[in-house]
């Protein structure tokens, strides 16, 4: 079973940051840096910069690449600059206080759209049910948001 | 579980921009967001420029 833990020591004046945690406890995001530093580390670094200021001002659209879900908007990619491979899958909830990483990888300029990568497509579609559950939950009051909407409180597993 | 996972371990800390860096990605971001906001404030948005 899986489910979101946040990140402690981040700013956290505007927006709390997520993570899905896998089975063995390690943060999905963990993973997602563990197998890419070697090979990205600049973009990588811009990406946590770009966690950290989304942790001090929100997190405001202009920190993510919005595809054209068709069914749900919330779901976005964290990237270093427009123009560059790496992909990190999350979910933005609506009122900008609250972010969940997912995974992501490497979206090489020869495909036209994550779908075409099998791993970012396991990590997208992966995404877009923990949205779907997250949601859910939320309208059936099993999750709901802390007094300051920074945290999301109750059952965070997500079977 | 819902512990808080530790973002300052020494590996991910190897991987934070430097304080100089961070104020670069903070001040782009805040630019970028000023500027959406003016133009919506002047009703421009993306369909608009489509459209010319």
């Amino acid at each position: 079973m899986r489910e979101i833990s946040s990140f402690k020591r981040l700013f956290r004046e505007a927006c709390s940051i997520y993570s899905v945690l896998e089975d063995d406890g390690i943060p999905k995001y963990q993973k997602f840096l563990n197998e890419l530093h070697s090979d990205y580390t600049e973009e990588l670094i811009n990406i946590n910069g770009r966690i950290k200021s989304i942790g001090k001002y929100g997190a405001l659209e202009d920190y993510f690449k919005l595809e054209e879900w068709k069914h749900d908007e919330r779901i976005c990619c964290l990237y270093d600059e427009p123009d560059s491979e790496l992909r990190l899958f999350c979910v933005r909830f609506e009122n900008e206080k609250i972010v969940v990483l997912g995974s992501g990888g490497p979206k090489p300029k020869s495909i036209r759209a994550w779908q075409d990568d099998l791993k970012l497509e396991r990590e997208g579609n992966l995404i877009i049910t923990i949205s779907d559950i997250l949601r859910k939950k939320i309208e059936l009051n099993l999750i709901h948001y802390s007094h300051d909407s920074l945290k999301l409180l109750g059952d965070l597993n997500i079977p | 579980m819902n512990e808080e996972n530790d973002y300052s371990s020494e590996f991910i800390k190897s991987l934070l921009p430097s304080a100089q860096q961070q104020k670069k990605i903070d001040a782009l971001i805040l630019i970028a967001a000023k500027i959406k906001a003016g133009m919506k404030a002047k009703g421009w948005n993306k369909s608009r420029f489509a459209e010319k």
